[in-house]
């Protein structure tokens, strides 16, 4: 896509004010925690939106996906290249960068792998499966317990401990660049024709096909692009968070993503951002209520469905995320 | 040999769970092809609702063994009943997707509302009940005397507020009630609530064959198992409302022609379905006493997965495929070395993704299970 002027010069100053700021201290580091934080979301609610969104599959088991990048990144970083929070970031970054490529290439491996039996099932068995895929996922990180010597590296990712002492890598910046190339990645997708194809997919699966487009293989393209996606946000989390647990790859962990992107609108990129720093912001500010806030998340969930089934957003974006030409549609209508 | 028999009893009995589970997803996806995922809060909160009740009460053991049997399954349908008018009835006409989301929901609702109405803020949670079923009740009662709002369409119906305001009524009513035994136990976050089976029932192990026993516990929970499944199917089966349940399955818009209320239909399943999950929680509860709010998640996935692999809306598939999940999780505990080779790698936590295992190769080789019919595309 071709960015307008005022879009990059957004996304500069948007920039600028949180280094900025940070640097001067006008900003506390929880703040920026959060900011980072809403920048996680958005890469796996994006991500998960191209699955459940645009192509109308019914992904349960992101979280899996996401887990399995950050366990592969962690494992990579903390045992592998043994970098702990005392090396030098610019020596560390270029390894941390690898990793984060390799987690993408493993969950999408891992997506490939899940996707190809399973995306010729209707949407409920779909649902099943990646939630068993998610719940698979925890019982092998919570197996592999032992220690075993490999080459020089001990093989050890903590078993139902979790992964601890994960070097604090993801900053601001990269984390920043990641959404920024997570977001684009997807919105072209999806302007593009195999989004178009995603969309005929989701809207009549028959009749997408009568069209001539290959049903199986765009499911599959989704869903591993999403898995890829997820991986990375994955590989983020865990050297954000600065630990991994195999109960964060399970039901409960997926269904915060899947209020994400129903929240914002299934089908929405701009909708899935909205509701990604709505949701973040306000689980932040709704922390003195504790346990509660997840009570309302089940019963914000209910009452979406009922009440507003096309989010918050339903299928609009903002005109900057638009083509030219519907951008030009859209300006017209507003005038 | 005897391994293989104490084995097998032990797995019958979880089998027999996960089938009283399996038969609400399976009845309810016959009817509305809706996976309620919420059934495994039912089941969290039949323990509860036995939990409570036994600890409260003190009353001879027979009558306390029938109450905290029969209390739960009531107050579990009432919430089925609850469930279906409140989240699901009015999505019918829409997506499925959509109800599926909102099985979800419910589901994360339930069980994050029990763990909640945990320990000190039990009697918030209480209050919080009564005061939102006293709006209700006010609402209600405004709009039909008082024309309280400006808005009173025609078609408004005090008695579909009945339920809603019933149900929250009870749940404030049993926090209340037991408000100080669960401030005392704060089985909030990794604690848990210990089932008092010693109130209603001293176990007993009764010699069977050289050191296999089968305990007392087991054999009730057989008998109570085969009790519910013989009812079921005789309902299914021999009455009227089975016969429009089986109609139903087969063609909603011509068994409504037929002059049968769809709606009604689709209750009364809700209600046997949840009533079913309701006593496998109390059963779950007297034979793994330890409780906790999200106790429900992994039974709740595996029956279904149990459904499914029974062939999904099939009421045999559901029980069959229940007892061969139970059976496989079982030999799967059991034989599964804990200390392996010279690393003495742990294998038995692997036991619990059998099912899931069990789940994907059932949908590789038969996708529509044991018993169910493969589906006919339909333009």
């Amino acid at each position: 896509m071709k960015p307008t002027t005022s879009t990059i010069l957004g996304l500069i100053a948007f920039y600028a004010l949180v280094m900025v700021t940070s640097a001067l201290g006008v900003m506390n580091d929880y703040i920026l925690r959060v900011i980072n934080l809403m920048m996680i979301n958005i890469i796996l609610g994006v991500s998960l939106n191209l699955i459940n969104g645009y192509t109308g599959l019914f992904s349960v088991g992101h979280a899996g996906f996401m887990i399995v990048g950050g366990y592969v990144a962690g494992f990579m970083t903390t045992l592998l290249f043994g970098i702990t929070k005392d090396t030098p970031y610019m020596e560390a970054l270029p390894l941390f960068l690898v990793s984060i490529l390799a987690a993408a290439l493993v969950s999408a491996l891992v997506g490939f792998l899940i996707g190809l039996p399973v995306l010729r099932l209707t949407d409920d068995y779909l649902a099943i499966v990646t939630i068993g895929f998610g719940e698979i996922i925890r019982v092998i990180f919570n197996f592999i317990t032992f220690k075993k010597k490999v080459g020089n590296w001990e093989l050890d990712v903590g078993g139902p401990r979790g992964l601890l002492g994960i070097p604090p890598l993801s900053n601001f910046t990269v984390i920043f660049l990641f959404t920024l190339f997570t977001v684009v990645f997807i919105r072209n997708f999806v302007f593009s024709r195999h989004g178009r194809a995603c969309i005929a997919i989701r809207e009549n699966e028959v009749a997408a096909h009568m069209m001539g487009i290959p049903i199986t293989r765009y499911k599959v393209l989704a869903f591993v692009l999403g898995s890829t996606f997820a991986g990375i946000g994955g590989a983020l989390l865990a050297h954000f968070i600065q630990l991994l647990h195999p109960t964060m790859g399970g039901f409960m962990k997926s269904v915060e993503y899947l209020i994400i992107v129903y929240l914002g609108g299934m089908g929405s990129i701009s909708g899935t951002i909205v509701a990604a720093v709505a949701l973040t912001g306000l689980s932040e500010l709704l922390r003195p209520i504790g346990e509660l806030r997840m009570v309302l998340y089940g019963a914000l969930l209910v009452v979406l469905m009922l009440k507003q089934p096309g989010g918050l957003m339903g299928q609009r974006e903002f005109p900057f995320l638009l083509p030219e030409r519907e951008r030009k549609i859209y300006a017209a209508q507003n005038r | 040999m005897e391994t293989f028999l104490s084995q097998l009893i032990f797995g019958l009995q979880r089998g027999t769970i996960y089938a009283l589970i399996a038969l609400g997803y399976t009845m309810v996806y016959g009817v509305v092809r809706l996976i309620n995922f919420a059934y495994g809060e039912v089941f969290m909160i039949g323990a509860f609702v036995s939990f409570f009740l036994v600890n409260a009460v003190s009353l001879p053991q027979p009558i306390l063994v029938v109450l905290a049997l029969l209390i739960p399954m009531i107050t579990c349908s009432l919430l089925g009943l609850a469930m279906d008018a409140l989240a699901y009835r009015p999505l019918r006409q829409k997506p499925r997707l959509a109800a599926l989301i909102t099985a979800i929901g419910v589901s994360f609702f339930l069980s994050n509302f029990v763990s909640y109405s945990s320990g000190e803020t039990v009697r918030s949670s209480a209050l919080a009940a009564f005061i939102i079923a006293g709006l209700l009740l006010l609402y209600v009662l405004g709009v039909k005397y008082l024309n309280f709002p400006v808005k009173a369409t025609p078609n408004f119906k005090p008695v579909k507020f009945v339920i809603p305001i019933v149900s929250l009524l009870l749940v404030g009513g049993i926090f209340w009630v037991s408000r100080d035994l669960l401030v005392e136990l704060r089985w909030k976050g990794s604690s848990f609530a210990s089932y008092p089976v010693e109130r209603l029932i001293a176990i007993e192990k009764i010699p069977l064959y050289k050191t296999v026993y089968i305990t007392n516990i087991q054999i009730m929970n057989f008998a109570v198992s085969v009790v519910l499944m013989v009812v079921l199917s005789y309902l299914v089966n021999r009455t009227m409302t089975g016969m429009a349940m089986r109609a139903s399955k087969n063609n909603k818009d011509a068994v409504a022609l037929m002059g049968v209320n769809v709606n009604r239909v689709i209750s009364i399943t809700f209600i046997i379905g949840t009533a079913l999950a309701g006593a496998a929680g109390v059963l779950s509860a007297v034979t793994y006493p330890r409780l906790t709010a999200f106790m429900g998640v992994q039974p709740g996935l595996k029956a279904f997965i149990a459904a499914v692999l029974g062939g999904i809306g099939s009421i045999e598939g559901a029980m069959l495929g229940g007892i061969i999940m139970g059976v496989a999780e079982q030999f799967a505990i059991g034989l599964l070395p804990s200390s392996y080779g010279p690393a003495r790698i742990d294998f038995t936590p692997l036991a619990d993704g059998v099912a899931f295992a069990i789940l994907i190769v059932v949908l590789l080789l038969r996708p529509q299970g044991i018993f169910g019919e493969p589906p006919q595309e339909k333009l």
